[in-house]
This record gives structure tokens, sequence and C-alpha cells, in this order.
């Protein structure tokens, strides 16, 4: 059995998967974002005082 | 599968990195911050000392970098207060300086010692899994994996996360008279916007467009950070004044230096992560940066 697919449909599938793979790159990007902002400019005092030395340590504005 | 992938290999390299960045600090900047907070201590209202008993004035001996170790820290804070009610303000202020700097008295915070180290560490290792996400998701979108392209995605991290933001806004100490926090803070996030984006174009742009990322790299620094009424510290005494600013001297020095230690290492790794331990799959063949 032969199945006969079209170049049409392999370049659609194509563009899909090269379309699904960039937008887990960016769902990862966005995570490794919001870690790195939580960390460094997180205001709740917690977050600040758990944070402190690594905050200065690393020139996030502190205080 | 592609974002498991990133995020396993994200992991993997910024818990290493992470840890050389913890140790690294722990040695070489914690105790330059420790020593800056025995100082800013010292910075006592003299009302305050004239409300104390002269046994507890003895007690507290803010010169005396040893009294203020981890075990009497907390008994030192009650001590104050108790005797200062005159200047509960000012003492306030005081307690809040050395329970991590909290705006907030009754706030959490990690206890000196083992504790503190704990938070620090496991704060350092979340950023640098943080930045690793963001590296391997830029290697992944430009196509370039190779050990090269690491190194580069390393070297753009540092100027963008610490050496464009610290020209405006040099790494500070405790203590240290500085703008409202959040205008720094937004001027920190323009620096290091502008200056991703400006490598980005340098890096990845077509014919003339690509220059115009130097231009993109330098707005924040035309505009300019916010800048505190009056530089160094606010302290009565000018031999702890000069104290401290032999500390922060020192203090951007070693920075400046763990900091490019660490984001080599971080893009070292994380190139070192998807070419072995988690490939990325359907990955095309890797071409240099």
């Amino acid at each position: 059995m032969t199945i006969q697919v079209s170049n049409s449909q392999i370049s659609t599938k194509a563009a899909s998967l090269e379309g699904s793979k960039r937008s887990q790159i960016i769902a990862a990007a966005v995570l490794g974002l919001t870690i790195v902002f939580a960390v460094g400019l997180l205001p709740m005092d917690a977050a600040h005082n758990a944070a402190h030395d690594t905050r200065h340590s690393a020139a996030f504005p502190c205080h | 599968m592609f974002f498991r992938n990133i995020v396993f290999a994200a992991v993997a390299a910024g818990l290493l990195a992470g840890i050389i960045l913890g140790i690294l600090q722990h040695f070489q900047v914690t105790p330059i911050i420790l020593g800056a907070e025995v100082y800013e201590v010292a910075d006592e209202p003299s009302s305050l000392a004239s409300g104390v008993a002269p046994s507890s004035t003895e007690a507290h001996d803010h010169n005396n970098p040893a009294h203020h170790t981890p075990e009497n820290i907390s008994g030192h804070f009650k001590a104050l207060k108790q005797n200062t009610d005159a200047s509960t303000p000012a003492t306030d202020a005081h307690i809040q300086e050395h329970q991590g700097h909290s705006h907030d008295p009754e706030a959490w915070g990690p206890e000196d010692g083992a504790e503190r180290t704990f938070f620090t560490f496991l704060s350092t290792i979340l950023m640098a899994i943080g930045f690793a996400l963001v590296i391997i998701s830029g290697m992944s979108l430009s196509g370039a994996n190779s050990i090269k392209a690491g190194f580069l995605w390393g070297l753009a991290g540092y100027a963008a996360f610490f050496l464009a933001p610290s020209l405006g806004l040099p790494p500070e100490i405790p203590g240290m008279e500085a703008a409202a926090l959040e205008g720094r803070q937004s001027w920190w996030l323009l620096a290091v916007t502008f200056t991703a984006l400006g490598l980005g174009l340098l890096a990845f742009g077509k014919g003339t467009l690509r220059w115009g990322g130097l231009l993109v790299v330098a707005i924040p620094h035309i505009l300019g950070a916010p800048q505190p009424e009056m530089h160094g510290f606010a302290h009565p005494d000018a031999n702890t004044i000069a104290a401290l600013e032999a500390l922060v001297d020192q203090f951007v020095m070693i920075t400046t230096l763990v900091n490019g230690v660490f984001w080599i290492c971080l893009g070292l790794l994380c190139a070192i992560t998807i070419n072995t331990l988690f490939k990325l799959p359907n990955e095309e063949p890797s071409s240099a940066a």
C-alpha cells in the first residue's frame, strides 16, 4: 500500500512543527526570565530578604 | 519534547554554574557585604547611645565586628529595642538593616549564618537556571549550539545582565546612598532589554540594520541611570566612610570578576548539556556562532 502525500501537505506539517518548536522555545525563555525577575526584582519582603546577598552580588538594584 | 529538553538542560547547566557562583560568592563577595553591614550598624544615632545604660553600651560595641556573630545578633536586637523606647524610629531602622534589609521588621528573613547561606545558594542557583533557560532558548532559536556559540552567549549574557546595568548603577554594598528603588529597577530593566536587543541586532542583523545595534545598546546610557542626590555614605565618621569606600572598590572589582567567570561557565555548560545529556530533538547540523 502506498500513501501519497503531496508536497504542500509535507510543507504544512513542517511549518506547524517549526511553529510548535518556536513557541516551545519562547515559552522556555519566558519561564527563564520570570525566574530571574522573581529572584532579582520581586519587591515582596520575604523574596527580597531570602535573595538579598544574591541581588547585591549580581548587581540587581537593592534597598 | 523540545520544551522538556530545554528545561532539563537548563536545570543541569544552571545547577552546576549556580553552585560555582555560589561558592565564589560565599568566599569572595558575601564577606564584603557582611563587612559593610557591620559598619552600617555603627551608624548609630547619638540619641540612641544616651538612652542606653553604660553596661549595655559596652555590650553593644558596634565597632567590634566580632560582636555581631550569628549567635548574639537576635538578642542584640531585643536588647536594643527594650533599651531605646525613646528613639523607636531610629532603632527600628537599625533592626531592619540587620535583619536582611527588610522594609518591614515583622517580615520573614533568613537568620544570619547557615540559613542565610542556604537561601543565598538557593536563590543563586535559581537565578542561574533562569539565565540558562534564556541562553538555551536563544541558542535553539539561532540554530547555533557549538561550544563557541555557548561561550559567546555567555559573554552576551554577562554584557546584558551585568556589565551594561553596572555602568549606570555600579554594584552596591549595604548602606550606600542610592536613588529610589523603583527608578533604579526600571532603568536596570531598560539597560538589560536594550543591551540584549542591541547585541541581538549586532549578531544577527542584516546589512546596515546590524549597526543600529550599537545605538540601541547606547540608548539607556544616553538617557542615564537615576542617581542619588548624594553619593557615597551618610555616615558621621570619616574613618568609617574611608573604610566603606575601600570596601565598595573591592566589591565592584570582585563582583565584576566573579560574574564574568559565572557567565562564561554558564554559557559553556549550556552548550555542553544540549550537546550531550539533553540533545535537542530534530536539531539541524550545528553551525558556528
